[in-house]
């Protein structure tokens, strides 16, 4: 390199330098720990797009975008608003993101996950069928004996178990509506110093509160004409004016508890000839939609009640238990259901008639039972063979 | 009588402010301070969100004094959820908060040289605090709004490297001060603008609630909160300062005194520290309930008090910037000022934070509205 | 050209903080530190907006502050460049939901951008030298 035009390279950048009054590199090296805004994606392979950056940016700073490269939604650092605090970098579970050393010094330290959609299990109406904590990417879901349990402190809030929860036990107490309900308390409670509040019965039953969603933040407490004790979670004395489910930010109070299957097309459905009997079906249901045949003493399912856990499907010893077309379950369970209405009805009917009859009841009753039985069995017969044809049930015929 | 409105754009004010100074003549008679420039409630976006997010809005508060909005912040949730930290966590926190302590007052007695036009000493001052500065930075990570504390202990451990690197750079530090200072004690110049000049009485202080350095620089030495506090009880080297005069002078030399001591006291954390082993965080739970944590900002007393619900979650919040009082204590200093200048010149002196007082603040006189602080 | 040479040594700043946290302004301050010392570079860091190159901004606007940056600007002779300062400025960072505007390119437009919150002297420095050359060329388009 000793040509004459390299020199005079050399001088034309530095009378450049000169001119432009402006030093090509910084002086000064800032130290290792300098958290150099944004983070970098340093293993974009590792990603597991859960959303955890996102969740837990306070300035809103994150958003996910679908890449072609990886095939898979990466998170995008708006370089705008990123305020370097470090969050999306302790927060995320596979280690994807890096801000200067900062992930490398503080791995396996216990950090407290800030995240804008908290996610809360409802005991009240969870099944127990565990579905959420196979999906959930970094076990955090305890079982306990009534309910399961979220470990909000380590939580990403990826939202796995919300989105597989087939009966919408598990409710997400978001940051706005938050904000809206504490907005919402303040106004009534303004309202309640100046005693404006308009108390008059709206609701035509006393509320309960749910232990397991309760956050104990003591707004239909404050906001209460009545009284409500937090600590033990009750009721204690009601006026019916409604205040306090409009402020409860994440539905803890409320009148009644519904459990409603999310997915209306499917349900399952035992298969007879499969069936042993065992009844372990029947004992894991928490929503009583298996019920047993009083014909023949063999568990079915009724449709409208079931919400599609799979918990019986799991426990089964046989594999009798499989998932179906709600229409084509309705076929087949529907006879087992007449059946077994009408012979509550006439058991119903015998006790009364026997009531008079105190000493020899069993007795009538036995004799009763087996003779309307077989009256029953044999109109049912001619009955059903009436509506459907041939393809009525053959075991009937036995 | 003429009003002379001074601001929002000036350029001794760090922040937008308006004064209006009434004259007689050339001398202030009575100041009217408006304010709203920087209103930007902090506190309503606070309310529902969770409190590690709200920790990074604390810090904003006040880009001089965040790491001290952050510490008492999260002393306060701690302090409500019972939750107890790390000893070493402990003494890097009282590590960081004590050289930021150094950091805010040196800026402020640099501003306040700049303000009486001693450009040198103020150079000489910024100079020094880039050194602290540096130490900062080292530690936490960032010069300001450093994000160090977080629930249940600190972000980042020290090595012994640094250590020697904090010995170091202390000690130069300490023989830079000392000839600050005696610069800073006998130049004329000083003397003549700030001597007898904006003082503000022992008795004036009950009138208006002054604060920190202010309030020490009158006599008021109990007035420090970390008299109180539990992590500086087990400190040996750690006392109070207090002078009588209550001028410009006596507030410059409090905060001087106060960084001396602010010196004596990293070195002997450093010794705690070095003593103690264990994590610098612990695994917590937030549980609800209501409290306050009171401690000493560099600026004055600091209040947090606030209501939280299980899973960390801010229901309402209220911040007590030592600002808000020490304003209020500016309007009687004026009748000791005998220029517009030396008005100014008070007004630095007292450590003035917009950013932190703009909460809204509703002052009703003769019930009308008189001020939305 | 000794004008072009003259003019990228001479430039005057005037700071405004539109309601940021001071975080943003205390940098700038040690800019003029002599660890930093921007006058070497021949900028003269001063709050007129009257005499100024350059506008400096920090801080998310505040309500109060959209009418007065507008005529800030305005007060600005050409040829003008707005820099802007942290994050609050560039889309107002953390307090997007508060009180504020959010961004002062809403309302005026700006060449220069320095994230980080805050940024370190040393970026602020690197930002302004840079937006030194776009000056130069502003004022040749004012003079076609």
């Amino acid at each position: 390199m000793a040509s004459p035009l390299w020199y005079l390279y050399i001088i034309k950048e530095k009378i450049k330098n000169i001119i432009d009054a402006k030093p090509n590199k910084s002086s000064y090296i800032p130290p290792d720990r300098y958290r150099k805004v944004p983070p970098i994606l340093k293993y974009p392979k590792k990603c597991i797009s859960c959303e955890a950056c996102k969740e837990s940016c306070p300035a809103f700073a994150i958003e996910m975008y679908y890449n072609n490269e990886y095939k898979k939604n990466l998170p995008n650092i708006d370089v705008d608003s990123c305020i370097s605090c470090a969050n999306c970098v302790e927060a995320c579970p596979t280690g994807v993101l890096e801000i200067d050393k900062h992930r490398l010094e503080t791995e396996g330290l216990f950090f407290y996950i800030p995240k804008s959609h908290t996610l809360m299990i409802d005991g009240e109406k969870c099944v127990l069928c565990g579905q959420c904590k196979e999906v959930c990417p970094i076990d955090i879901i305890i079982e306990k004996p009534d309910t399961y349990f979220i470990e909000v402190s380590k939580c990403i809030s990826c939202k796995e178990c919300y989105k597989t929860c087939p009966v919408g036990a598990i409710i997400i107490l978001d940051e706005k509506t938050h904000k809206e309900k504490i907005n919402r308390f303040f106004e009534l409670k303004l309202k309640k110093s100046f005693g404006e509040l308009d108390i008059s019965e709206k609701i035509n039953k006393i509320p309960h509160i749910s232990k397991y969603i309760c956050i104990k933040c003591g707004n239909c407490k404050e906001i209460c004409p009545g009284e409500i004790d937090l600590n033990n979670y009750k009721v204690v004395n009601c006026l019916y004016c409604g205040y306090c489910l409009e402020v409860c930010p994440t539905g803890a109070i409320r009148t009644e508890v519904k459990i409603e299957a999310k997915n209306k097309e499917e349900t399952y459905y035992i298969n007879e000839d499969q069936c042993i009997g065992c009844r372990i079906c029947y004992k894991v249901c928490k929503v009583n939609a298996i019920e047993i045949s009083k014909e023949i003493k063999i568990p079915y399912i009724i449709p409208d009640k079931c919400v599609t856990c799979g918990l019986c499907a799991k426990k089964c010893p046989v594999d009798a238990i499989t998932k179906v077309k709600k229409e084509v379950a309705e076929k087949t369970v529907k006879k087992r259901i007449i059946e077994n209405k009408i012979i509550e009805i006439i058991e119903n009917d015998i006790k009364e008639y026997t009531k008079k009859y105190g000493l020899v009841k069993d007795y009538l009753e036995n004799i009763l039972k087996n003779k309307i039985l077989e009256e029953l069995k044999k109109y049912v017969m001619e009955e059903t063979k009436k509506i459907m044809g041939e393809n009525g049930d053959k075991r009937k015929n036995n | 009588m003429t009003t002379v409105p001074i601001g929002p754009i000036h350029p001794i004010f760090k922040e937008p402010l308006r004064i209006k100074l009434v004259l007689d003549g050339e001398r202030p008679i009575d100041a009217e301070i408006e304010m709203g420039y920087v209103h930007r409630g902090i506190e309503k976006i606070m309310e529902g969100k969770h409190v590690h997010k709200g920790l990074y809005l604390a810090e904003r508060v006040c880009g001089i004094c965040s790491y001290v909005q952050s510490f008492t912040f999260i002393e306060c949730v701690e302090k409500i959820s019972k939750i107890e930290i790390p000893e070493k966590a402990k003494y890097l926190r009282i590590l960081t908060c004590e050289l930021e302590r150094i950091h805010s007052h040196l800026l402020i007695i640099a501003m306040y040289c700049l303000s009486i036009e001693h450009e040198t000493l103020g150079m000489w001052i910024l100079n020094s605090r880039e050194r602290i500065m540096d130490l900062l930075e080292m530690i936490t990570g960032n010069r300001i709004n450093t994000g160090y504390n977080i629930l249940g202990g600190v972000r980042k451990d020290i090595d012994k490297e640094m250590i020697t690197k904090i010995y170091n750079v202390l000690d130069k530090f300490e023989d830079e001060i000392k000839t600050i200072r005696e610069a800073f004690e006998t130049a004329p110049l000083v003397k003549l603008r700030s001597r007898d000049i904006g003082i503000l009485k022992y008795f004036d202080i009950m009138k208006t609630r002054a604060v920190g350095p202010v309030a020490r620089a009158s006599g008021l030495e109990n007035s420090d909160v970390r008299l109180r506090y539990k992590y500086y009880k087990e400190l040996k080297t750690y006392k109070p300062v207090s002078r009588k005069e209550g001028d410009n002078f006596a507030r410059n030399i409090v905060r001087f005194d106060e960084i001396e001591i602010c010196i004596k006291m990293i070195r002997e954390v450093l010794e705690l520290y070095q003593e103690v082993g264990g994590p610098i965080r612990e695994k917590c739970e937030i549980k609800g309930g209501e409290g306050e944590n009171r401690f000493e900002a560099h600026r004055g007393e600091l209040t947090y008090k606030m209501e939280l619900t299980n899973h960390g979650f801010i229901k309402r919040i209220m911040i007590r910037t030592p600002t808000t009082m020490n304003l209020a204590a500016y309007r009687y200093m004026l009748k000791t000022c005998p220029t517009v200048a030396d008005a100014v010149a008070t007004y630095v002196s007292i450590d003035p934070c917009i950013s932190c007082t703009e909460k809204t603040l509703y002052i009703v006189e003769d019930g009308k509205i008189k001020y939305i602080w | 050209m000794i004008k072009k040479f003259v003019r990228k040594r001479s430039i005057h700043l005037c700071v405004v903080n539109t309601g940021g946290c001071n975080g943003c302004d205390v940098e700038i301050v040690s800019c003029l530190a002599p660890r930093y010392d921007i006058e070497q570079y021949g900028i003269y860091v001063h709050n007129n907006p009257r005499e100024a190159d350059i506008l400096v901004i920090s801080g998310p606007t505040t309500l109060p502050w959209i009418d007065r940056v507008k005529e800030l600007y305005e007060k600005v002779p050409e040829p003008k460049i707005v820099v802007a300062v942290g994050a609050c400025a560039l889309s107002g960072g953390i307090f997007k939901e508060g009180h504020v505007l959010g961004g002062i390119e809403k309302i005026i437009p700006v060449d220069v951008k320095i994230p980080g919150c805050p940024p370190r002297p040393s970026e602020i420095i690197e930002g302004i030298l840079k937006s030194v050359h776009l000056l130069a060329e502003k004022e040749k388009r004012l003079k076609k």
